[in-house]
């Protein structure tokens, strides 16, 4: 299979996207370019016709069938080496030459993304807003913090579904509002029960879904926002320098989620238009989507890998916004003893409380 | 975080410094005993002897004490409604003020219905610590261990007084500490969930606000529809003290009562 990697007009280094200055610069000689320089001069290279470096060789022995359907192979064009991916990835580095390769198959045909939020945050960032995570935590392991180590740090273009849709609603609450009063002897209150009913339509556009499933769900979810529109139209050459992932969630398999989000918003922002009562409870609700559409992204995380006590912890940054998530381990010996001191100190305070209410 | 927990703890001290100040104060004031016997019951050496107890009584409850004891209603120099309750609570009014803390307790051999009988009440802050129960269980250990018809008058006033002793010094139940602990316990869990809490930082988002097209919602049909209604109804409670029921025949408020035998 063939990768691709757009290579320096200058000493034909392969070229990495630099989120800072928001080009193509290359590392090697430190010159930058515009993307739409570099992709025009791409083409004229391609209409030069190239050689042909693949070759064929005996050594090895076959993939058998389970390897061969998950592992995919490539050749580096930089130094021949063999890149080993699996049948997801779209854009590596070359484990020979360091080169950033870019599996020009994985966006053949429909597959290719209609969309692609570049890289707006560098991996410098990435570490700052990692030290910056970790700042303010009580229950934070002191090792963990002093350590600081990370194992890997990953630029990923993560594939998102987008899904735009118009949704008309229908939703009925129950609704009380209550009246106090008191006489001599008694306190009165007066509960009346409405039934409130609201319709019309609200628009939703680019809710994303993950589209991968070797980025949890939870973690993609929390990263968000993103904003849609930084997108531009998806060109390969914004993966240079960056790891990234096709699809392996369908658009179809992703439409629940994205139907769970956008229900549960339409009636948020319809609860938000009654007002006036104490409770408000939802009791019946329509949610009906129309001129819904699909679009397929690639969108910037930063992925950063650390493991503390055999477990291993992975936390995640906007590549765009700087958002940073990622859960982190409990002291747990520290957790106990501050539990213990506080209710002491809570206990303490209680019972000497119960005093004074004797003593006064 | 720590610093907004420390800053916590520390006002519950302040707070706690600040309500203790009045009762250190009022720990300060000084209080009086007595003991009247306008019935001549005791002799003069009976009679010592009660009031060393009574002084003993007063210093470590904290509070005025007043015995006295008497033939019948009649005769007295304050004004009252003719019974046995308003007859010692006046007594107390009359030698100690209206309110003031303390605990009186009255032996009148013939009350409004020609009974013998003995009260017992608190006052002030003795409202609280000698509730209602608290002063029946001395009126009626008095009268079934140390009866004075067959023990005589100074031990049976000497043994309420004891009692009082034992009942109004400020006091805890045995299950406050642990229950203390335990709400303790609950509160420490409550800050700790907190700190626990800044280290989840990853879950699923609930909607998709952030994506709603500006200005694309459109309420096309409200209507709220008033369905019924339903009136509850609890009775306002008394004004009464936490420890023990408050009654006033026209003067200050009193926990107690009396006891005929």
């Amino acid at each position: 299979m063939a990768v691709h990697e757009y290579k320096c007009p200058c000493c034909s280094g392969a070229l990495a996207f630099d989120s800072s200055v928001q080009k193509l610069k290359c590392p090697f000689c430190d010159t930058e370019f515009e993307v739409e320089a570099v992709k025009a001069y791409d083409e004229d290279l391609k209409n030069e016709g190239t050689d042909n470096l693949d070759w064929d060789t005996n050594a090895g022995t076959q993939w058998t069938v389970d390897e061969a359907t998950g592992l995919r192979s490539y050749i580096c064009q930089s130094c021949g080496g063999e890149i080993v991916g699996d049948e997801n990835t779209a854009a590596t580095d070359c484990p020979f030459c360091g080169n950033h390769a870019i599996i020009m198959q994985q966006f053949s045909g429909a597959l290719k993304p209609d969309y692609v939020i570049p890289f707006k945050l560098d991996k410098e960032a990435a570490k700052q807003q990692y030290k910056q995570h970790l700042m303010g935590k009580f229950l934070l392991p002191k090792v963990f913090k002093d350590e600081n180590h990370i194992d890997e740090i990953k630029g990923i273009y993560v594939p998102f579904w987008l899904f735009d849709s118009d949704a008309d609603a229908d939703i009925r609450f129950r609704a009380t509002r209550t009246r106090a009063w008191s006489d001599s002897n008694y306190n009165y209150v007066q509960t009346s029960y409405y039934s409130v009913y609201r319709a019309g339509n609200i628009g939703f556009d680019h809710v994303p879904v993950d589209g991968s499933t070797r980025m949890a769900d939870d973690l993609m979810e929390s990263v968000e926002p993103f904003n849609f529109s930084e997108a531009v139209d998806f060109q390969t050459a914004y993966l240079s320098g960056y790891f990234a992932d096709k699809y392996d969630v369908s658009a179809e398999d992703s439409i629940g989620r994205a139907n769970e989000r956008i229900k549960s918003s339409t009636e948020d922002a319809f609860r938000d238009t009654v007002q006036g009562y104490a409770t408000v409870t939802p009791e019946y609700s329509s949610v009906r989507l129309h001129d819904g559409k699909t679009k397929y992204a690639f969108y910037p995380v930063w992925l950063l890998n650390t493991t503390y006590k055999d477990e291993k912890y992975t936390f995640a940054m906007n590549g765009q916004t700087g958002k940073f998530v990622g859960n982190l381990p409990t002291d747990k010996g520290k957790f106990w003893r501050f539990a213990g001191l506080f209710t002491a100190i809570a206990g303490a305070v209680i019972y000497a409380g119960m005093w004074i209410a004797q003593l006064l | 975080m720590m610093k907004r927990i420390t800053a916590i703890l520390f006002a519950l001290v302040l707070i706690f410094s600040v309500a203790l100040l009045p009762a250190s104060a009022a720990g300060e004031a000084s209080y009086s005993y007595r003991f009247d016997d306008n019935a001549d019951l005791l002799t003069d050496a009976e009679e010592q002897a009660l009031k060393e107890t009574l002084y003993d009584v007063c210093s470590k409850c904290g509070c005025n004490i007043v015995f006295f004891t008497a033939n019948d209603l009649n005769g007295a120099t304050f004004t009252h409604t003719g019974t046995a309750q308003d007859y010692t609570q006046r007594y107390y009014e009359t030698c100690c003020g209206v309110n003031t803390d303390g605990v009186v307790c009255g032996l009148i051999l013939r009350d409004e219905d020609g009974d013998r009988q003995v009260l017992l009440y608190g006052s002030g802050k003795c409202v609280k610590r000698l509730s209602d129960s608290e002063s029946k269980d001395i009126r009626d250990n008095a009268i079934s261990k140390h009866n004075p018809d067959s023990k005589g008058y100074y031990e049976f006033l000497n043994s309420i007084a004891l009692g009082v002793k034992s009942a109004v010094p400020p006091h805890l139940k045995w299950y406050m500490l642990p229950l203390a602990l335990l709400i303790g316990f609950a509160i420490a869990m409550i800050i700790m969930s907190i700190f626990k809490k800044q280290l989840k930082s990853v879950k699923m988002e609930r909607g998709a606000v952030n994506y709603v097209r500006q200005g694309s919602m459109n309420v096309t049909a409200s209507r709220d529809t008033y369905l019924y209604s339903t009136v509850s109804r609890t009775a306002r409670p008394k004004e009464s003290s936490s420890s023990g029921s408050s009654h006033s025949s026209g003067g200050g408020s009193y926990s107690g009562g009396g006891s005929k035998f």
